[in-house]
């Protein structure tokens, strides 16, 4: 009888020259969706806007918010078809990260982002030129999505 | 210094009779378990693409079945959000 909660994640990569207010709209779409079912907003990031790797209708530049949450499949369903349909949603993903929620161990990872004033949040620059072919060998180092400039 | 020719000498012996002498590549995911494939890490997936953004054969990464089957998948999702190109031929 009982739903299968599972934990997935979700990034929303939305149209870059919206005002704040537009995101905020959009960020309460996705969080009525988790309020209907019983979705459960685990981490929510806004990771601002950054450069696409490759151009999506004319746009450079992407707005991307990251989501993780516990919820059954009828979520996930439901926050698909509501993204598909959106104009101002330029690519989302959603990924099923884990079968199983141990939900007594959700409140220590919960980590909830406020959406930042404009300027805080430009330019994140990733991805844009080709990754100049380093050698796999060496890791370890720098794991942060970083560019050299 | 007579030693030191010594030894040269036996490592070419050594690599003329097994001919096609390389060094064994490790996979790093699996010498080092602490690192994890994420299709977010922009930075460490860029390693494993060519300059074309092509992903990497594992005979250029070094890395095991298991974990090119999982950066394989990785980058896929990467290209998909628009965090890595498809390619980067074709650019003006």
């Amino acid at each position: 009888m009982s739903v299968q909660l599972r934990k997935y994640e979700t990034i929303i990569v939305a149209r870059p020259e919206m005002a704040i207010d537009e995101y905020k709209a959009l960020h309460k779409k996705v969080t009525d969706v988790f309020g209907k079912h019983s979705g459960d907003l685990i981490v929510f990031e806004v990771w601002g806007k950054r450069r696409l790797a490759y151009p999506i209708k004319k746009n450079q530049k992407g707005y991307y918010t990251y989501y993780m949450y516990a919820a059954d499949n009828s979520v996930v369903q439901e926050l698909n078809a509501m993204l598909r349909l959106r104009d101002d949603v330029l690519k989302y993903l959603t990924v099923k990260l884990a079968d199983t929620v141990d939900s007594s161990a959700l409140d220590k990872e919960r980590k909830i982002e406020e959406f930042q004033s404009e300027d805080k949040h430009v330019e994140t620059d990733t991805v844009s030129e080709p990754a100049v072919a380093e050698p796999p060998a060496e890791v370890s180092d720098g794991n942060e999505g970083k560019t050299e400039e | 210094m007579p030693k030191k020719k010594d030894k040269r000498k036996n490592r070419k012996e050594r690599q003329a009779r097994k001919k096609r002498y390389f060094r064994k590549k490790v996979c790093a995911f699996c010498a080092d378990p602490s690192l994890v494939i994420d299709y977010k890490d922009v930075g460490m997936l860029k390693r494993y693409i060519s300059e074309a953004g092509k992903i990497e054969a594992s005979r250029g990464t070094g890395l095991c079945t298991k974990h090119q089957r999982q950066m394989a998948l990785a980058i896929k999702r990467a290209r998909h959000i628009a965090l890595l190109p498809y390619t980067t031929l074709g650019r003006r």
